[in-house]
């Protein structure tokens, strides 16, 4: 939102205000909204003068180029002048003539149009066709006024001149850029009148409206009849439709104040009548519209109709693109179909042209939430939509047509009311703005400091809102143009700003002394990552999205995995269904990068469809997923299976955060994808990645909590796996009830000595955890009672790999706390265990 | 589908499943005429017939790939393993893998950051609670005050997922972490009536629709706070803020300032400003030479917020932001791109290694 200071300051009908820009900028900054720019006029039109043209001579022999001796009060101290203290410039313009009042730029003066550019064009004296020219003459289009160039900027000739362009037309001016978004909930400050009131108000000054700025400022027409509008919108989709035709126009150029004016709001001036309601627009807020009343009427007739689309209606735009409109879109028609698109754009038929003798004006509101849906739908974001869609007050609306008619009326004083003024509106406009009551304990209590309520009272009536004092609290009456007042914290906020939250006393707030609740899940997630960081592994951070080649490497079905229906890419268009298939992703170029081997993990959330959790909502199960993975050249130094590489990890970081939970783990081996060990979705999924016979779903209290083990030909050869890769996939929360736990294998020091003995056990087609079972069963069996003991396997052997013979190596370690242990009954108990 | 259809899928399948199981190349099934054919068909259907005989050509497609990577995984079959043993066979300690050196490890630098940032808030009163990465409608926006339609709804640009949640709406990739604040007032209005406030930080993954860059991303995080009590002002939110930077920062003399803002579910709403940490306010490239650096936005908790918990806002108020933690880890590090967090790159990880780059 651009708001020109020099507008702002025109805007009060009562006191001037005063402060330089500077400090206005800060405190617009500070209480009103973020800037986004400034832009400083006077600046860009410092050199520029308002001058006389003397004499005009055509340059023989050249194109349109004429000699001109121009007076400027010899304002200009750097430049050659003739006896009679003129200076030559050489102008291209078609339209210059002698005794014009027109606008120079002096050698080194840099022509405003290109200020800002990468390339700003300074001017000099230079020589056109043998004649030095000092500078140049400027067209519109050049002085930035307009995108008129097809002629230099001719002023009345009764303007004094050896003057400051600048002044000649209010541009010793700053503009402030103010980002929009502040204003999502304040539709008044969309035009510059909200603004400079909120100036005023910052500044602990009264605003005071200007005079047309009333609410019962009725445009009056002594006309009846001629025109006719009706809303058939309901649930007040259009709450006020005023219109009126106005004939004996004549289009033409607007006047270059107005031009300028629209210019530094960043709208481009178009003719007189367009630029009128633009201008409207640009102080008040609210868009208004002129048909061609030629276009628009229906024999002598005009009847407009404010309705829905009907399906499939088509509508050429403004800009010349036609769209198709569906019942959502509200349009404005007449009996032969749609004239416009209701608050977002004109139809193109209807447009304003040169020879437009009469119009229609329409000044409206309508229902935002449409706005925005039919600016969606279609794809148009003009300044209209821009207003329209943050609800503009339908409360202001007669005092802007009136406004409007004043302007006309200046810009083409031919111009005549040719038909009543329609105000069509809904019962429920009287509901908007009702009171609101200001608990004064509440408001001190947001603000935390007392305040006295004539000065709460004093600071809401500088931005013009009146209030009055009723026993402990404030009755303010929200006027008419604020839509963003409805219960008593909008009006602290406005109080609270007004003072400057800045200014407000800061202090911390009372807390406990009992220590906030801990966050379990929270506190592990952490311990995990330092364990593994300390072990040598990498975090990382991965995308929750991946595409569907992941997925389907990863063996995951792409129908099971929610998916975004507005993705950035392909490659971010579903939720990951296990952590694994992302560091799978990341493995290839790391060893590319030359790392030969590591170990990556991250922690975080898998979705699958139709596995829900609380709300109904999607379960969000809290995975940690790690890989390690080793070249060919690193790998060749170790013996064994990956899949033990991924084991040591678990098997570390289970001792080193869950210790009780190494007697309660179970890997269930994988040995067809068909038939797997569990039948939890989730790990089902998950498992997808693995190979068989080379990986196990991890089970935990009998509970699949899962999977382990390396990754199956297809994955790896997608992604590129070197051979010596295996990983893991742990359900979080798991460990979470096994941490701390006291069933630690602690075991109280004993004055006695320990007795350390190898047991090697040959085990027939039993898997290590057979094993180990029936020897811990036995140990306990054959042990005596005060004598504690702990297992170590230290070794495997196999003969052959044939063999269904292993013999398992296990290094025991006993101890009494009472006595001292004899040998030979060590050697007894391990004679009963073979 | 009509049985001709049907019948033809079938025969195709029964042909294709002869054809596999003798085939030298498995894979030609999936090149063969029959299948081919059978896709060619799909176009030339009426519109009604086309999905479900598509849908059937998908699922046998489907179905043979399957095969083909079943047979593939035989092929390549390893032996297998003991799977329940805690090391290879006939491996000797020396030769099995270890864990690799300490000094190669590295925590991600952004859970760091956001450990530290909720210690802090611990040691000042706040619980913790993680948001979620797939959220409603309701909780993303309609208990946080933006109604249906809302233009304030276009300032977040939301993923929205296929799959509908039980409103039939489409479920939502939260943009923000404030999609956590309805819940944690419902499950701690309790401690209000005890005369205890609620304080909690909500640390979380977020996601937008925008564009990469090296300064946006569409997968960030963000840690929400929210207060609530009796007699909460805006000065208990400035101050609480300033607090926590002072002791993020460890330094006394940062100073803070505020904007005025927008937000639907919080009025006042605040942006929020520090000075430069890094040069003292004398201008430096962290602060693009401004001395300052816009680093959250903020607010007192709307009332509709309060009532769609039923908390009543008359009796009780509070105050929320919400922060983003990469911006706050690249100024720290200076890290030059934002992409870098998810890339996966170890030449990034183990710059956090205790080992440095290696």
């Amino acid at each position: 939102m651009k708001a020109s200071l020099s507008l702002m300051r025109s805007l009060s009908s009562g006191n001037q205000f005063h402060a330089d820009a500077s400090e206005v900028i800060e405190r617009i900054g500070a209480q009103i909204g973020a800037i986004e720019d400034t832009i400083n006029l006077a600046d860009i039109y410092k050199d520029a003068l308002v001058v006389k043209v003397i004499s005009s001579t055509p340059i023989p022999n050249s194109n349109h180029l004429s000699l001109c001796m121009i007076d400027d009060m010899k304002v200009n101290k750097d430049v050659e002048r003739n006896s009679e203290g003129l200076v030559q410039v050489v102008c291209g313009a078609p339209n210059v003539k002698s005794g014009q009042i027109v606008v120079w730029l002096p050698p080194g003066s840099v022509v405003p149009s290109s200020q800002g550019s990468p390339e700003p064009f300074t001017l000099t004296s230079r020589k056109i066709m043998d004649n030095i020219s000092n500078g140049m003459l400027a067209s519109a289009s050049e002085l930035a006024i307009s995108n008129d160039h097809n002629g230099i900027v001719v002023f009345p000739d009764d303007t004094k001149y050896g003057t400051k362009f600048a002044d000649a037309l209010d541009l010793n001016d700053i503009v402030i850029d103010i980002e929009n978004k502040m204003f999502t909930h304040r539709p008044d400050l969309f035009g510059q009148l909200g603004i400079a009131r909120e100036v005023y108000a910052v500044f602990n000054q009264p605003f005071k409206s200007p005079d047309w700025y009333r609410a019962d400022n009725y445009l009056k027409s002594g006309v009846s009849g001629g025109l006719s509008v009706d809303n058939q919108l309901v649930n007040n989709a259009c709450p006020r439709f005023m219109a009126v035709a106005i004939g004996n126009i004549k289009v033409k150029e607007s006047p270059l104040w107005l031009q300028s004016y629209l210019s530094r709001s960043g709208v481009r001036p178009v003719n007189n009548i367009v630029d009128v309601t633009n201008y409207v627009m640009i102080v008040s807020g609210q868009p208004l519209h002129a048909y061609d009343l030629n276009k628009v009427k229906t024999g002598d007739k005009v009847e407009l109709v404010v309705r829905d689309s009907l399906e499939n209606e088509k509508l050429v735009l403004l800009d010349g693109s036609e769209i198709k409109l569906s019942p959502k879109d509200i349009v404005i028609a007449n009996r032969d179909g749609v004239i416009g698109l209701g608050g977002v754009m004109g139809g193109q038929y209807s447009e304003v042209s040169s020879d437009t003798s009469a119009i229609v004006l329409e000044c409206a509101s309508f229902d935002m939430y449409r706005i925005r849906h039919s600016s969606m739908a279609h794809g148009i974001f003009s300044e209209a939509v821009t207003r329209f869609n943050k609800g503009q007050s339908p409360l202001q609306n007669p005092a802007v047509m009136s406004f409007a008619y004043d302007l006309l009326k200046q810009v083409c004083p031919e111009a005549e009311l040719i038909s009543e003024v329609v105000d069509s509106k809904s019962d429920s406009l009287a509901e908007f703005n009702s009171s609101i009551s200001l608990d004064l304990t509440l408001l001190s209590s947001y603000l935390g400091l007392q305040l006295d309520p004539n000065e709460a009272m004093r600071l809401l009536n500088n931005a013009e809102i009146e209030s009055k004092l009723d026993g402990h609290s404030i009755t303010v009456k929200p006027p008419f143009w604020r839509t963003d007042l409805i219960e008593p914290v909008d009006v602290i906020e406005e109080i609270a700003r007004l003072i400057g939250f800045d200014r407000l006393p800061r202090t911390l707030p009372s807390r406990l002394v009992e220590p906030p609740e801990v966050n379990h899940l929270l506190k592990l997630k952490t311990a995990i990552r330092h364990t593994l960081a300390s072990s040598g592994a990498n975090e990382v951070f991965s995308y929750s999205f991946i595409d569907q080649m992941l997925l389907s490497s990863a063996g995951q079905d792409s129908s099971q995995s929610f998916s975004l229906s507005n993705a950035l890419s392909p490659e971010l268009s579903y939720y990951r269904q296990s952590i694994v298939p992302s560091l799978l992703s990341k493995v290839h170029l790391n060893h590319k990068a030359g790392y030969d081997q590591f170990c990556l993990f991250e922690i975080g959330k898998t979705h699958l469809v139709g596995v829900n959790g609380e709300d109904e909502l999607p379960l969000e199960a809290e995975h940690l997923g790690l890989v390690v993975s080793a070249m060919d050249k690193t790998a060749k130094s170790y013996k064994g299976e990956p899949y033990y590489f991924a084991r040591t990890y678990l098997d570390y970081l289970i001792k080193a955060l869950a210790p009780g939970l190494e007697d309660k783990i179970e890997f269930l081996p994988i040995n067809d994808m068909n038939t797997l060990p569990t039948n939890d979705a989730l790990w089902i999924a998950a498992a997808k990645t693995y190979r068989t016979g080379r990986s196990a779903v991890i089970s935990i209290n009998n509970t699949p909590s899962g999977v382990i083990g390396e990754f199956n030909t297809y994955v790896s050869s997608k992604l590129k796996l070197p051979a010596f890769s295996a990983g893991f996939e742990l359900d979080a929360g798991v460990l979470l009830d096994f941490t701390g736990q006291s069933d630690s294998k602690y075991i109280e020091l004993s004055r006695f000595p320990k007795v350390v003995a190898d047991l090697t056990l040959s085990a027939q087609n039993k898997t290590y955890s057979i094993v180990l079972q029936n020897l811990t069963k036995n140990l306990i069996e054959h042990v005596p009672k005060d004598v504690s003991f702990a297992i170590l396997p230290i070794d495997a052997y196999k003969s052959d790999k044939d063999s269904s013979d292993t013999n398992w190596t296990f290094r025991l370690r006993f101890e009494s706390k009472v006595r001292t242990l004899t040998d030979k009954e060590i050697s007894d108990v391990l004679a009963k265990l073979n | 589908m009509n049985q001709e259809l049907d019948n033809m899928v079938a025969s195709v399948r029964e042909q294709l499943l002869k054809q596999f199981a003798s085939a030298e190349d498995k894979t030609t099934v999936l090149r063969s005429n029959e299948l081919r054919t059978l896709y060619a068909r799909i176009a030339q259907l009426p519109n009604d017939q086309r999905a479900p005989f598509g849908n059937a050509v998908n699922k046998l497609k489907a179905e043979l790939s399957d095969l083909i990577r079943q047979h593939n995984e035989q092929e390549s079959a390893l032996p297998a393993i003991d799977v329940s043993a805690p090391f290879a066979l006939n491996s000797d300690k020396a030769h099995r893998p270890k864990l690799l050196s300490a000094d190669l490890g590295s925590v991600h630098p952004l859970s760091e950051e956001i450990s530290k940032i909720c210690d802090i808030f611990y040691g000042m009163g706040f619980s913790m609670v993680e948001s979620r990465e797939i959220d409603d409608d309701w909780h993303m926006f309609g208990s946080l005050n933006f109604p249906e339609g809302h233009p304030a709804r276009d300032d977040y640009d939301t993923f929205m997922t296929k799959q509908l949640d039980k409103d039939n709406k489409p479920l939502i990739a939260p943009a923000h972490t404030s999609s956590m604040q309805h819940r944690v007032l419902l499950k701690n209005k309790h401690l209000l009536d005890k005369g205890q406030p609620i304080a909690t930080i909500i640390p979380g993954r977020t996601f937008r629709n925008e564009d990469v860059d090296p300064r946006h991303e569409h997968t960030f995080n963000q840690i929400e706070g929210i207060y609530v009590n009796s007699q909460v002002n805006i000065g208990n939110l400035i101050a609480t803020l300033k607090t926590f930077l002072e002791s993020y920062f460890n330094s006394s003399n940062i100073e803070v300032k505020t904007q005025p803002f927008y937000f639907p579910f919080t009025e006042p709403s605040l942006e929020f400003s520090l000075s430069c940490p890094f040069c003292n306010k004398q201008g430096c490239s962290v602060c693009s030479q401004s001395g300052w650096i816009e680093l959250l936005g903020c607010g007192m908790i709307h009332p509709q917020v309060l009532r769609a918990a039923k908390i009543d806002p008359i009796k009780f108020q509070g105050f929320a932001w919400g922060v983003g933690v990469e911006r706050l880890v690249m100024m720290k590090y200076g890290i030059e791109d934002i992409r870098h967090f998810e890339s996966g790159k170890l030449s990034f990880l183990r710059q956090f290694s205790a080992g440095g780059y290696l």
